[in-house]
C-alpha cells in the first residue's frame, strides 16, 4: 500500500515566520497584541520549538500479504474441502493494520440413496491494530478541525512512541473471533418429494483490551479497559419441495413449503476505569468510582453489561409453474412473526407473483433465430416487509439513575435512585408492525448474435418503502422523539446491464466490455403531521436537510451563497434605512470579502431562521460500473471502473480547513493561505470568503450554513487493473502442477472528479464528505496462483 | 429403510418445533431496562418513581441556554427582576440589560430559545400522570409501610408536582396545553392546544387541594425534610396559586386573598415551621431546615450539588470559591435603597457591598457568610456550594400573607407578619401610622419580600403579580414599560421549536411578529 501524496505544509522556524507574517498582515495592531498565541511568539520555549513533520511521522508504505491454501476431494459417498487463509495488511498509518486467520471445512456425506448430509464449518480471527492505545473515542491521528497540528509542537520521545503505538507497556488488543457452522440434511422421500433441513449458527465475539500507562496522562492516571461483545445468530430452516411434470412433460410444477426459526442476540460485558495503580497491572482489578468510565464519548456502554435478543418465526410457500419453459408463472406467500412487535401485531403476510414469457421460443420468432438467441420478458409484483432496528419497541422502557442534571453527576434524588421513563427514545410503539413495501418490476433479458451481446434491462417501482425516521413528538407528551416509519419514499428506476464480446470466439485476441448503469429516483410520497416539511439537523456534522413531499430525500437546506462580494460597492443596502445588508440578525454588517448570501425574505438581513432554501440534492442521478477484459493468448488484462454522476456534495473538508485557519491558525499545520482561493483584496473574484485568523468579525461563515461549499460530486474512478499471465501446458507438465498463474493488481488506479474534496467517493449517502485528507490509497499486489 | 424412517420421524419432529418454541421465541421482553408493564409493582418502585419526578423538577429548574448556565430558576425569577445590574454572560445578560429594543427582560435575546421552551415541565407532568395511573394499582401487600398512608403520600406528591409544574408554566407563559391523564401511547399523541391560564390555574388549585388531603405534615424520614412534598408544601403552593389567581382576576374576587391567608394560617397553625435566627441563615440555605417549606435537593451529601456550573457557582468567587471572577453584578442601587443599616440581612446576604467594581459585590447568602456551605473535595477543587434550591420557606409564606392582608386593606395583620420577619433581621418595627395609604403598605410588602428573598428566584413573579414591575422607585430606578406590561409582555414567548411538533399552538400576543 502506497503512502498518500502529502499535502504541502511549511514546518519549523519557517512556519513561525510565515504565520507571524500572515497574521501581521491580517490583524489590526490591537489584535496582534492580544490574539497571537504563545505558540508562535514564544520561540524560546522548548515545548514550542519543534519541527515535526506530522505526515511523515504517521505515514509509511505498507505491505499486504495474503496466503490461501485449499484441499478438496471426493469419493462416491464423501466430498470435502478444507481451506486456510492468512491475510496481513500494514496500515499506511504507522501502528495500524489488520491480520486475519481463517480456516474452513466443508464435508458432504451421502448416507444412502435418499439421504445426504452437508456440513460447513468456518473459524476466523481478526486482529486489528489501532496505533496508539486509544482511549475510547480518540482518533488515531490527533487533528484539529480535520487538520494536522502545527509543526512547532515539540513532542517528547514518549509522546512520539505513544502516537504510533510503540510506547512500552501500552496495550490495545482488538480481536474478533467468528465461528460459523451449519449442517444440512436432505431427504428424498420420493424422487419428487424432498425434505431439507438446515441448522446454522453464527457467533461473533469482539474483544477489546486497552491499557494506557499512567505516564501518558497529565494526572498520572492509568487507564485499563476490557470488554467483550458477542453477536449470535441461530437459524433453522425446514423445507419440503415437490416437483412434477404433467401432460407429456410439457407442464412443470414445483411446490415448496417451509418454515424458518431465527433468533439473534447481542450481549456485552465490559469495564473501563482509570487507576492510580501500578503500571504492571494492565487489567481492571477493583476500581475507584470516580474514575470509572461508564460510557465513552459516543455514548456507548463501557462499564456494565447488556443483553438484547429477538426471535422470528416464518412460514412460506411457493409454486412455480411453466409450460414448455416458455410461459412461466410463480406465486409465493410468506407469513412472518417477530418478537420485535407486540403480541397483536407481530404477524405480517407477504404475497408475491411473477410471470415470464420466453418470446424467442415462439414459432413466429423463427425468422429472427439467426441473431436472437434469447428474448424474455418478465414482470413481478409483490409485497416485502422490513424489521425495525430496535429489539424492544413495544415496551415503554424506563431509565434508572436519572438524578443527574446540569453540572451534577449525582444519580439519585436525595439519595433515592431516580427512575423515569426513557423520554429520549423509549416510547412504546404499541401496534407497530411490519412495514410493507410494494414492489413491481418489468424486465427484458436478451441474448443476441450468438451470445456476443447480452442485455438485461429492468424498470422498477419500489413502491413505498417506509423509512425509519426520528419523528419529534409534541412536547406535551414528555417524550422527545420516536424512531418510527413515518416517511414514505418511492424509488423508481431503470437498470441496464450490457455485456459484449467484441471479437469472434475463434480470435486469439478477445475484448469483452461490460456496462452496468442504474438510474434511481427517490421521491417522498408522504410525511407525518399533515405532510409539513421537516427540517432534519445532524448535530455531529452541523448539516441541515429538508424533507418535502414530492421531493428527493435529504436535500441540503442552507443559505444560498452566490460567491464573494468582490468590492464594497457591490453590497446591497436597505433603501428605507440606508443601512447595509447584515447577517445573523444584524450581528454582522456585510463587507467586501464576505460570502454573498441571498436574502430570501427581503428584510436586508440573512440568517438561518428565515433565509434558508434547498441548495442541493445528494442523491445521484446515475451510478454504474464499466469493465473491460482483454485476453491475448495466455495474457489477460482486466480494467474495472466505477462512477457516480449528477449529485451535489458538501465539501466539509474545505469548510473544516477554513474554520481551522480562522480559529486555530497557530496550532494547526501551516497551510499556505495563498493555495486557497479566498478573497484577499478589493476587486478579487474568488470562491471563498476572506480568511482572517482570530478575527473578531468571524460570523460562522465557514460552518455548514451556506451553499458556498456545495460542489458537483460526480466522479469516475479506475478501480483496479489486473494483468495476469498463465503458464503453458509444457511448463505445467514439467513441474507436475495443474495451474500456475502470475498476476499483478493495482487498486485505485486513477480518479477523475469535479469536486475539490480529496476523494469524491468518500462521501456519505447524505452528501457530506467524510473521508480524511487523502484519496483512497493506491495498492499494488503481485501474486502467484498455484494449483497442485 | 429403518434409517429413512427414523429420519422421517425426526423431520416431522423438526417441523413441529416452531409451534412449541413459538411462545418463547416471540415473547421476548427486555432485561436490560425496566418497562411500564413490570415497573410500578411495589413500594420501592413508587419511591424510585417519585424520586424520578423530583429529579425531573430539578432538571427543569436548572435547565440550560445554549451556554452552560444551568440556572433557569434564577434566570426566570431573578435576572430580569432588577436584582442585578449586569451579568457577564452573553445569553442571559439580555435578561438583565435588555436588547432587541428592550432595556431589560429581553426574552428574545440570542441563544435564549431554550428558556422559551416548556418541554422540561411536561416531563414532570408526564411522570406525575404516570404515577397517578399506576400507583393506585399497586396491591396493598406490596407496600412495606402501612399501605393506605404510604400510597396516599405518593399520590399526594404526584398531585403536588403536577400542580407545581403547571403553576411554574402559568407564571411564565400564561396559557399552556393541559394534560391531566396518563397516555399509554405517546407515539400517537394528538397535538394539544393551549388553554386559558385561568383554567390551568384552577386545575393547579384542585391538584393542590387533593395534595393537602393526601400528604402528611411530617415525613417518616427526617432526611426527606422539605425536599419531598408535605401538607405544608401543598398549603404553601396553594397560597401562591391563590395569589396568582387574584392577580389574573385583577382583584375581582377577594375570596382568592382570604383563601391564600387561610392556607398560610394552616401552615402557621401546624407548628411545624419556625424562623431560624439570623446567625443561622446559612442553615436555611443549606436546606432541610425547620424554616424550609419546599426545596429542591442539591446537597453534597449524595453528590447532588452542582460543580463548576449553575447559579451559585457563577455568582461566587474568592474567598468562597477558588476562582478569580464571577459573572454577576448585583444591583447596588437597589440594595442600598432598601435595607436599613442595622438590618442583619445586609450582613448575612451580601459581601463586598462597598466594592468599587460592581462585579465584586457578592451575594453570599447561599455560600454562608463564612463559607459554611462550601464543600471542597476531589471532584471540585474550586469548591462547590452545598445548598438546596429554596422554592418556599416560612418567611416567604408569612410575607405572602402580609401581601394578601395589605391587598385586603388589613394594615394591622399585614404589619404583624412584616414585623415578625423583620424582627429576626433586627430591622426596625414598622408602625401602623406610617401605612395609612394602602399603596404605601403594598410597596412596603414588596420591598420586604425583596429584602428577605433577594436572588431567590421570587422577585420577578412578585413584581408581575403586584404590578410594581413598572415602578422605577421600587426597582433601583430601572424601568419596565407600562405598555409592555399591559400587553402581557411580562409573559415569555413560546419557543419556535415547540411549534414544529405541535401545529395547533399560538404565540403570546405581545410577541407576535417580534419572535424571529
Amino acid at each position: 500500500m502506497e503512502v498518500p501524496k502529502f499535502e504541502t505544509v511549511i514546518g519549523g522556524a519557517e512556519e513561525r515566520q510565515f504565520k507571524l507574517n500572515y497574521l501581521k498582515q491580517k490583524l489590526t495592531f490591537d489584535q496582534q497584541e492580544t490574539k497571537i498565541p504563545l505558540l508562535l511568539t514564544d520561540s524560546l520555549n522548548p515545548a514550542y520549538s519543534g519541527n515535526m513533520d506530522w505526515q511523515d511521522f504517521f505515514f509509511r508504505n505498507g505491505v499486504v500479504q495474503n496466503y490461501d491454501l485449499s484441499v478438496s476431494g471426493a469419493t462416491e459417498n464423501i466430498n470435502y474441502r478444507v481451506s486456510g487463509n492468512y491475510y496481513d495488511e500494514d496500515g499506511t498509518i504507522k501502528g495500524t493494520g489488520y491480520k486475519r486467520y481463517t480456516t474452513s471445512a466443508a464435508l458432504g456425506l451421502k448416507m444412502s440413496q435418499r439421504v445426504n448430509v452437508n456440513s460447513l464449518f468456518r473459524l476466523s480471527r481478526g486482529d486489528r491494530s489501532r496505533g496508539r492505545g486509544q482511549f475510547p473515542g480518540e482518533d488515531v491521528i490527533p487533528l484539529t478541525n480535520g487538520q494536522y497540528l502545527s509543526s512547532l509542537y515539540n513532542l517528547s520521545e514518549r509522546d512520539k512512541q505513544n502516537l504510533v503505538g510503540d510506547y512500552p507497556g501500552s496495550r490495545d488488543k482488538n480481536i474478533n473471533d467468528d465461528i460459523t457452522a451449519s449442517i444440512t440434511l436432505n431427504y428424498d422421500i420420493t424422487p419428487q418429494l424432498r425434505f431439507a433441513s438446515t441448522g446454522s449458527v453464527q457467533s461473533s465475539v469482539n474483544s477489546r483490551d486497552i491499557f494506557r500507562p499512567g505516564a501518558l496522562s497529565l494526572l498520572g492516571l492509568a487507564y485499563a479497559q476490557s470488554s467483550r461483545s458477542r453477536y449470535e445468530n441461530l437459524n433453522l430452516d425446514n423445507t419440503l419441495s415437490y416437483y412434477t411434470s404433467l401432460f407429456n412433460k410439457q407442464h412443470h410444477v414445483n411446490v415448496l413449503l417451509g418454515n424458518t426459526i431465527n433468533n439473534v442476540k447481542n450481549e456485552f460485558t465490559g469495564i473501563g476505569s482509570g487507576s492510580q495503580g501500578n503500571d504492571n497491572l494492565r487489567v481492571v482489578q477493583g476500581y475507584n468510582k470516580d474514575y470509572l468510565l461508564y460510557r465513552d464519548a459516543y455514548g456507548n456502554l463501557v462499564s456494565g453489561s447488556d443483553y438484547q435478543s429477538a426471535g422470528m418465526l416464518s412460514f412460506f410457500a411457493r409454486v412455480n409453474y411453466d409450460y414448455k419453459e416458455k410461459y412461466l408463472l410463480s406465486f409465493a406467500y410468506r407469513a412472518d412473526a417477530s418478537s420485535r412487535f407486540g403480541r397483536d401485531s407481530r404477524w405480517g403476510y407477504f404475497p408475491s407473483a411473477s410471470a415470464g414469457w420466453n418470446i424467442s421460443d415462439e414459432p413466429f420468432m423463427q425468422p429472427f433465430k439467426k441473431w436472437i438467441d434469447l428474448l424474455k420478458i418478465r414482470g413481478s409484483f409483490g409485497i416485502t416487509g422490513s424489521l425495525p432496528n430496535g429489539y424492544y419497541l413495544p415496551f415503554n422502557t424506563y431509565n434508572t439513575n436519572q438524578g443527574g442534571y446540569g453540572g451534577s453527576s449525582g444519580v439519585t434524588y436525595n439519595g433515592v435512585n431516580a427512575v423515569t421513563p426513557n423520554f429520549r427514545d423509549g416510547v412504546a410503539q404499541a401496534g407497530l408492525t411490519w412495514e410493507q413495501a410494494k414492489q413491481s418490476n418489468i424486465g427484458i433479458d436478451a441474448t443476441l448474435f450468438n451470445g456476443r451481446l447480452n442485455i438485461i434491462f429492468d424498470a422498477f417501482n419500489r413502491g413505498t418503502s417506509r423509512k425509519l425516521f426520528d419523528l419529534i413528538l409534541p412536547a406535551t407528551t414528555g417524550y422527545d422523539k420516536v424512531n418510527t416509519n413515518a416517511v414514505d419514499i418511492r424509488n423508481t428506476g431503470l437498470e441496464f446491464n450490457i455485456q459484449g464480446r467484441v471479437m469472434s470466439p475463434s480470435s486469439k485476441f478477445q475484448w469483452n466490455p461490460g456496462l452496468i448503469l442504474s438510474f434511481v429516483k427517490n421521491q417522498i410520497v408522504s410525511l407525518p403531521d399533515g405532510g409539513r416539511d421537516i427540517i432534519v439537523s445532524d448535530d455531529n456534522l452541523g448539516m441541515t436537510y429538508i424533507l418535502s413531499k414530492g421531493r428527493a430525500i435529504n436535500e441540503f437546506y442552507m443559505m444560498k451563497s452566490l460567491g464573494v462580494y468582490a468590492s464594497e460597492k457591490d453590497i446591497p443596502f436597505n433603501p428605507y434605512t440606508g443601512e447595509k445588508l447584515t447577517y445573523w440578525n444584524g450581528n454582522h454588517t456585510v463587507q467586501a470579502g464576505d460570502f454573498i448570501w441571498v436574502d430570501q425574505n427581503g428584510d436586508y438581513d440573512v440568517w438561518d431562521w428565515n433565509d434558508k432554501v434547498r441548495t442541493g440534492n445528494p442523491n445521484p442521478f446515475c451510478t454504474g460500473g464499466l469493465s473491460n477484459n482483454f485476453t491475448y493468448g495466455r495474457w489477460s488484462l482486466q480494467v474495472y471502473s466505477t462512477f457516480t454522476l449528477g449529485r451535489d456534495i458538501y465539501n466539509k473538508y474545505m469548510s473544516d480547513r477554513l474554520i481551522g485557519m480562522v480559529n486555530n491558525y497557530a496550532t494547526i499545520a501551516a497551510i499556505d493561505p495563498n493555495s486557497i482561493d479566498s478573497w484577499r483584496k478589493e476587486g478579487d473574484h474568488t470562491k471563498y470568503a476572506e480568511v482572517i485568523p482570530y478575527s473578531n468579525k468571524y460570523y460562522y461563515q465557514f460552518l455548514p450554513f451556506s451553499s458556498a461549499f456545495v460542489e458537483n460530486g460526480s466522479w469516475f474512478r479506475i478501480k483496479y487493473l489486473n494483468l495476469s499471465y498463465m503458464m503453458g501446458p509444457k511448463f505445467l507438465e514439467r513441474t507436475k502442477l495443474s495451474k500456475v498463474q502470475f498476476y499483478g493488481v493495482i487498486d485505485n488506479v486513477a480518479m477523475f472528479q469535479k469536486s475539490s474534496v480529496p476523494d469524491a467517493e468518500a462521501v456519505d449517502e447524505r452528501g457530506t464528505y467524510n473521508g480524511a485528507g487523502y484519496p483512497l490509497p493506491r495498492k499494488f499486489t503481485l501474486g502467484v496462483n498455484v494449483g497442485f | 429403510m429403518t434409517l429413512s424412517k427414523n429420519i422421517l420421524v425426526a423431520a416431522i419432529g423438526l417441523m413441529f418445533i416452531p409451534f412449541t418454541a413459538c411462545k418463547k421465541l416471540l415473547d421476548q421482553a427486555p432485561i436490560n431496562s425496566a418497562y411500564a408493564e413490570v415497573f410500578w409493582k411495589n413500594q420501592q418502585d413508587a419511591e424510585q418513581g417519585a424520586a424520578g419526578a423530583y429529579a425531573l423538577v430539578r432538571k427543569a429548574l436548572t435547565s440550560n441556554t445554549e451556554y452552560n448556565q444551568n440556572m433557569s430558576h434564577f434566570a426566570y425569577g431573578s435576572l430580569a427582576a432588577f436584582e442585578f445590574q449586569d451579568y457577564d454572560q452573553y445569553d442571559v445578560a439580555s435578561l438583565v440589560k435588555g436588547g432587541d429594543g428592550f432595556n431589560s427582560a429581553d426574552f428574545i435575546g440570542s441563544y435564549l430559545e431554550k428558556y422559551q421552551d416548556w418541554t422540561p415541565y411536561y416531563k414532570v407532568i408526564t411522570q406525575a400522570n404516570i404515577m397517578l395511573h399506576f400507583i393506585p394499582q399497586i396491591p396493598d401487600g406490596q407496600f412495606t409501610s402501612a399501605p393506605a398512608p404510604t400510597r396516599n403520600r405518593y399520590l399526594g406528591e404526584a398531585h403536588f408536582l403536577r400542580a407545581f409544574a403547571y403553576f411554574y408554566m402559568v407564571r411564565l407563559w400564561g396559557d399552556v396545553p393541559l394534560i391531566m391523564s396518563y397516555d399509554p401511547d405517546p407515539a400517537h399523541a394528538q397535538n394539544i392546544p393551549r388553554v386559558s391560564e385561568k383554567i390551568v390555574l384552577d386545575s393547579v388549585i384542585n391538584d393542590l387541594k387533593a395534595a393537602v388531603t393526601l400528604l402528611p405534615w411530617d415525613l417518616a424520614s427526617v432526611n426527606d425534610k422539605a425536599v419531598r412534598a408535605t401538607k405544608g408544601a401543598a398549603y404553601g403552593l396553594l397560597a401562591h396559586a391563590y395569589m396568582w389567581r387574584n392577580f389574573l382576576n385583577k382583584g375581582a374576587n377577594t375570596a382568592d386573598l382570604t383563601n391564600a391567608i387561610a392556607a398560610i394560617d394552616a401552615v402557621e397553625q401546624s407548628g411545624k415551621y419556625i424562623l431560624l435566627p439570623a446567625t443561622d441563615y446559612h442553615k436555611v440555605f443549606h436546606g432541610k431546615s425547620a424554616e424550609g417549606v419546599f426545596e429542591i435537593n442539591m446537597q453534597a451529601q449524595y453528590s447532588e450539588q452542582q460543580i463548576g456550573m449553575g447559579f451559585y457557582y457563577s455568582t461566587l468567587k474568592r474567598p468562597y470559591l477558588d476562582k478569580e471572577s464571577k459573572l454577576d453584578a448585583p444591583n447596588q442601587d437597589l440594595i442600598n435603597s432598601i435595607y436599613e443599616e442595622e438590618d442583619l440581612r445586609l450582613k448575612y446576604f451580601f459581601s463586598s457591598l462597598d466594592a468599587s467594581n460592581q462585579f465584586d459585590v457578592t451575594i453570599c447568602k447561599f455560600a454562608g457568610l463564612n463559607g459554611e456551605n462550601i464543600v471542597r473535595n476531589q471532584q471540585s477543587a474550586e469548591g462547590s456550594v452545598d445548598a438546596n434550591m429554596i422554592i418556599m420557606r416560612y418567611a416567604d409564606l408569612l410575607l405572602l400573607r402580609a401581601e394578601a392582608y395589605a391587598d385586603l386593606g388589613n394594615t394591622g395583620a399585614a404589619l404583624k407578619d412584616l414585623n415578625f420577619v423583620r424582627a429576626r433581621a433586627n430591622a426596625s418595627t414598622l408602625l401602623a401610622e406610617d401605612y395609612g395609604d394602602k399603596k404605601v403598605l403594598q410597596e412596603e410588602v414588596l420591598l420586604e419580600r425583596t429584602r428577605e428573598l433577594y436572588a431567590e428566584g421570587q422577585r420577578w413573579y412578585d413584581l408581575v403579580r403586584t404590578g410594581f414591575l413598572t415602578n422605577p422607585d421600587l426597582n433601583g430606578f430601572l424601568t419596565f414599560p407600562q405598555d409592555r406590561y399591559d400587553a402581557e409582555g411580562w409573559k415569555w414567548p413560546v419557543a419556535r421549536a415547540l411549534f414544529t411538533s405541535n401545529n395547533v399552538l399560538t404565540q403570546n400576543k405581545f410577541w407576535l411578529g417580534k419572535v424571529r
